[in-house]
């Protein structure tokens, strides 16, 4: 039970760093229904920028979790403004491949600049400390992660639904044409939107990085979790995000400490597929034409 | 049957000009296998054909159709497993009796998986083939009795008819032709008729054809089936392409490798996709001099493709030659010289 | 008829991939200089290994060239510059690398390249697991000699006339820490280190990512236990083997910590795995800093830079529950020390500001390897004759960087001279936050079993 428990706790901490990964993309996709695979590697960059600034700078975390999440959501108006707004109205199969094209730059780019071997630390509040119950542990940096998600998503959902900006950028997810009519400038939204999938990516990955050490390839399995997440909680939702978020990395660290070592790759792709079947909105997505 | 019927030969005509391009490219492959004699240059032609026999079908699916699978590499791995296993692993099969195996029990499992998948569409679609193309690979690399896990499966044998073994790169390339060939027919048979008519039906609007009463969930389960088969066969070829084969040649990258032929060459039409090929291939004889950059050079081309030119290489040609056709007025000088020359006969 | 404007576009674009594929060079057969080329991951995830080894090898080339080889053959082969000394003929050495991307096609592509178009007539690489039996069944034969010095695989000399390893494999490392593990009290107190070290431990774990390098160390884990006859209990499929991509090492960590071992042997070479694994096992109940657990690593491990960044990330390793082995002897002696003093410099100098990064212990032994094999070919007395060079470099020994006197491992059925690098495994402590040699070393023990010896290796 133990055992369970703990379990339990680590999945859901690495649950919610992935639910953050997966909720640039779900924002971008909801608003601006384009689907980045570039993504995952903001995630790495967002690592690599919160290593250089806090670390070879020697600055505090949060400085560097910040410049992570400014200078990622910049690249990510750059990428917009350089592709994807070109490929708004292109069959899905183009928008893929364009970002699949830039997954490849951008991460070669990364493996020829930082290289492979090296250890990337970033001190972290909360390193040297953990809560306990019994035999359960929560690490003080694990708790720290989880902190800053919620606040995230509690502002994510604020600005969404509670400002002006938010009610523009669902109009704009609602229908385009109408949202211009109204007198919404639709360069601006997607410079916004963009700016924040890009900066909730850099977040993902400055926390990642802070956890788990920073390094070139730690984009790829949170792109393919967050592609999961996204279906598994509708595709758009914020809130779906953060709760698929939870279930798969929990589901993923039982599957690994119960099942098998190598057999926790298969968990995201049989939940998707399962979902896929039963409920192809999501849990928290409406039935989609597209769907 | 006749390829092209006579009236309809001309210059502006998409399928007189397919239906050359097939034949100058084939003709193209058949004169560089005569005169390549370098070893290398024949292997890369080896492998280009293994991989056309996989990209042409999937071209239907993919641009005809309008269905992005992300999980092809899958369907190869599954091919080229069953020549592994049946001829190595398990059993002493002969090539020829493991080849059959593979496509049945590739396009069975396409069969079995169209069902599920086909209640899918678009992005949904997508990542559903992505998952299953990730779960093949993790069973190659899991079910360590069946397949060798990492140890792969190595001694993989080249076919033989009689005494003729097929062992040489030069010969191994016949088997390749041949069945490149029965690809590329099929899949033109497919595509003409009313299986393409449904096809782009589909890919227009999926609601509308069912609305007018078009079956088509029968055709896209045609379509997936039938590229999966020729993914199971070009594996079979490409496990006794390279002798041995572990998980690491069926990930997810190389998935992503069918797509990007597809993209670059062209989609939508089944030359496409078999430039596509080519030229990556040609492309990375190249593109080896940029050493550790090519990575990038290649995302790069993907983009440029993708923005600019929307119809890739092929619909980039045929647009050049209409320019040049309508604009330069090569076509009256040319039109005259064999409009002589069609009088003269 | 009118069709013609299809051919003669379709006879352009035809004509420019022909040119594509048919422009390569059309070497003449005249073998006036000696050809000698490699495969190598230069990008793409594993790419770091694939970096220093291709500038190694390419260093010792230029070296030889030079007429500086710094490393001498035993017995004793002329080093004078221009090329490999044949006869009374000067044979220049021709380099040529290529990428594989990761990519087990390509590297077979390259294979064939090197072997038809650059007439190579030895491959170095490439490094992965099914590119290297398929390079196996493609090169031998043809009789193409094969080098690896960081493949650390089974597969490049069991059973292979043409293969050679010069480094120690997954297997060899792990009969090692088998032998260490097995140490008698009194052996173990006469070079400083506790006797009840090993007391009281019985249960062995194995954690490392899922590759062919950690499943063949596995197996040789398991063949060390079985070895000493019951005295430890581990099986392979307890080992706990995480995907490639993992970020989050704490299910697998759990997994590890649920089998409850006494003695846990970690097969990670990449540092942020190591350090996120270690991190994770002081949190969960596996402790090496207070004794729980005995870390066992390999020389990654017990590099002293390793122990630098460990120690910055508060992990103490000098507790004297961490051992590891390393395959460079590290009680240098007067002449290996200057060897490397003088190749370091020429070394950082080179590639010191590129992405190859600095010498470390991984260069040299590559480095060593290329010239061993180049005085191997100038020793055969005919760089034309590929069994003759196989036959002399077999036999030729090497006082290199890595230290005194390499050989070639001679096997004890039939007396012939293998392919594998005859390596010794040194164990190494780490104590005050530096790595120190124990003084114990394995060799002769080691090499044992079907994964390193014999005429084929296991299904």
């Amino acid at each position: 039970m133990t055992a369970f428990a703990q379990q339990l706790i680590y999945g859901a901490s690495y649950g919610m760093n992935l639910a953050v990964a997966a909720a640039g993309l779900a924002l971008i996709f909801g608003v601006y229904r384009v689907i980045n695979l570039a993504h995952g590697q903001l995630i790495m960059l967002g690592g690599f920028v919160a290593y250089v600034v806090a670390t070879q700078l020697g600055t505090h975390f949060f400085v560097g979790f910040f410049a992570a999440m400014i200078v990622m959501g910049l690249l990510s108006i750059v990428l917009e403004n350089a592709v994807f707004r070109f490929l708004q109205r292109r069959p899905l199969t183009d928008q893929l491949l364009a970002s699949l094209g830039l997954y490849m730059v951008l991460g070669t780019t990364a493996l020829r600049i930082w290289g492979d071997f090296e250890a990337r630390p970033i001190a972290m509040p909360g390193e040297d400390w953990a809560l306990t119950a019994g035999e359960i542990r929560i690490d003080g940096a694990r708790l720290v992660t989880i902190a800053i998600t919620l606040v995230l998503f509690a502002s994510l959902y604020f600005v969404v639904y509670r400002t002006h900006l938010g009610r523009t950028m669902r109009a704009t997810a609602q229908g385009e044409e109408t949202a211009a009519l109204m007198g919404i400038k639709k360069r601006r939204v997607a410079a916004i939107v963009f700016f924040l999938g890009g900066a909730l990516g850099g977040a993902a990955g400055a926390m990642l990085g802070a956890l788990f050490n920073v390094r070139p390839d730690m984009g790829f399995q949170p792109l393919l979790m967050a592609l999961v997440i996204i279906i598994f909680g509708g595709m758009g939702s914020i809130a779906g995000s953060i709760v698929a978020g939870l279930i798969l990395g929990i589901l993923y660290n039982l599957t690994v400490f119960y099942v098998g070592s190598k057999l926790g790759d298969l968990v995201p792709f049989l939940v998707l597929l399962a979902i896929l079947m039963i409920r192809p909105q999501g849990l928290f997505g409406l039935p989609d034409r597209n769907a | 049957m006749t390829l092209l019927p006579a009236h309809r030969i001309s210059l502006r005509d998409r399928r007189t000009r397919a239906v050359i391009g097939w034949l100058v490219l084939l003709a193209f492959l058949g004169i560089l296998w005569a005169v390549v004699d370098n070893n290398y240059h024949l292997r890369l032609l080896v492998g280009a054909g293994t991989a056309m026999i996989a990209v042409i079908p999937f071209g239907l699916l993919m641009g005809h159709m309008g269905y992005l699978a992300m999980g092809q590499g899958g369907f190869v791995g599954v091919g080229a497993y069953v020549v592994g296993v049946l001829t190595v692993q398990q059993f002493e099969f002969d090539f020829w009796a493991a080849l059959p195996c593979a496509i049945i029990i590739t396009s069975a499992l396409a069969y079995l998986l169209s069902y599920p998948l086909f209640r899918l569409r678009g992005y949904h679609f997508a990542i559903g083939t992505l998952a299953v193309g990730q779960l093949l690979y993790i069973m190659f690399d899991s079910w360590e009795w069946f397949t060798g896990g990492p140890h792969g499966t190595a001694g993989i044998p080249r076919p033989a008819l009689g005494d003729y073994a097929f062992v040489t790169n030069q010969r191994f390339l016949i088997v390749v032709l041949f069945f490149l060939v029965i690809a590329a027919f099929a899949s033109w048979w497919l595509a003409r008729g009313h299986v393409g008519r449904a096809l782009s039906a589909i890919r227009q609007d999926e609601d509308l054809a069912a609305a007018r009463g078009l079956d088509v969930f029968r055709y896209k389960q045609l379509v997936f089936v039938f590229a999966a088969g020729f993914a199971g066969l070009s594996g079979a070829l490409y496990a006794s392409m390279q002798i041995a084969i572990d998980p690491s040649s069926f990930t997810i990258w190389s998935s992503f490798q069918y797509v990007i032929y597809v993209i670059i060459g062209g989609s939508g039409t089944l030359l496409g996709p078999a430039i596509g090929v080519v030229f990556l291939v040609v492309l990375d004889q190249f593109i080896q001099d940029f050493g550790k950059w090519n990575q990038i050079v290649l995302g790069g081309l993907i983009v440029v493709t993708v923005l600019f030119f929307r119809g890739g290489l092929w619909g980039g040609a045929n647009l050049l030659w209409h320019f040049a056709l309508e604009s330069v007025g090569i076509r009256q000088i040319v039109a005259q010289a064999l409009g002589a020359a069609t009088r003269g006969k | 008829m009118a069709s013609s404007f299809g051919v003669i576009r379709a006879g352009l674009l035809g004509a420019a991939l022909c040119a594509g594929l048919v422009a390569g060079p059309q070497l003449a057969k005249a073998e006036d200089t000696f050809k000698f080329g490699g495969v190598f991951t230069l990008s793409g995830p594993a790419s770091f290994l694939g970096l220093f080894e291709e500038a190694a090898v390419r260093l010792a080339v230029e070296q030889f060239m030079k007429g500086d080889c710094i490393v001498e053959a035993v017995p004793p082969q002329p080093c004078e510059g221009g090329g490999l000394k044949i006869g009374d003929k000067v044979i220049p050495i021709e380099w040529t690398a290529y990428d594989d991307v990761s990519e087990d096609k390509k590297s077979i592509d390259a294979v064939i390249r090197l072997v038809e178009q650059d007439e190579a007539r030895a491959i170095w690489g490439p490094r992965m697991n099914s590119a290297l039996l398929s390079a196996a069944s493609i090169l031998d034969p043809q009789g193409i000699i094969s080098i690896c010095a960081i493949c650390s695989s089974p597969a490049m000399t069991v059973g292979r006339k043409y293969g050679h390893d010069i480094t120690d494999t997954g297997v060899i490392e792990k009969h090692g820490m088998g032998e260490f593990i097995h140490e008698t009290p009194e052996r173990l107190a006469e070079h400083g280190i506790d006797p009840a070290l090993f007391d009281g431990r019985k249960k062995l774990g194995f954690i490392g990512r899922n590759e062919l390098y950690t499943v063949h160390g596995s197996i040789g884990w398991q063949e060390a236990v079985e070895k000493g006859g019951g005295r430890y209990e581990y099986q392979h499929d307890w080992a706990v083997l995480y995907p490639f991509g993992t970020t989050d090492f704490a299910p697998h960590v759990a997994k590890l910590a649920e089998q409850d071992p006494d003695i846990v042997l970690m097969d990670a070479y990449i540092f942020p795995d190591m350090l996120a694994i270690m991190n994770e096992m002081k949190k969960q109940g596996l402790n090496y800093e207070t004794g729980e657990i005995i870390l066992l690593g390999n020389d990654v491990l017990m590099l002293q830079i390793f122990v630098d960044v460990a120690k910055d990330q508060g992990i103490n390793m000098s507790s004297g529950y961490v051992w590891g082995w390393q395959e460079h002897n590290p009680a240098q002696d007067e002449a290996t020390l200057a060897r490397v003093e003088k190749y370091v410099p020429i070394y950082n100098a080179k590639y010191g500001d590129t992405e190859v990064g600095n010498s470390s212990p991984f260069d040299r032994g590559a480095y060593d390897a290329a010239i061993w094999f180049l005085y191997g070919v100038q020793a055969s007395g005919d760089h034309t004759d590929n069994d003759k060079i196989v036959e002399a470099w077999r036999n030729l020994k090497i006082n290199g960087l890595r230290g005194p006197t390499n050989e070639f491992f001679t096997r004890p059925d039939t007396g012939e001279k293998t392919g594998q690098l005859f390596a010794t495994e040194y164990i190494i402590g780490v104590a005050d936050e530096k790595v120190f040699y124990t003084g114990i070393s394995y060799r002769d023990e080691l090499f044992y079993g079907p994964y390193v010896y014999g005429d084929k290796l296991p299904k």
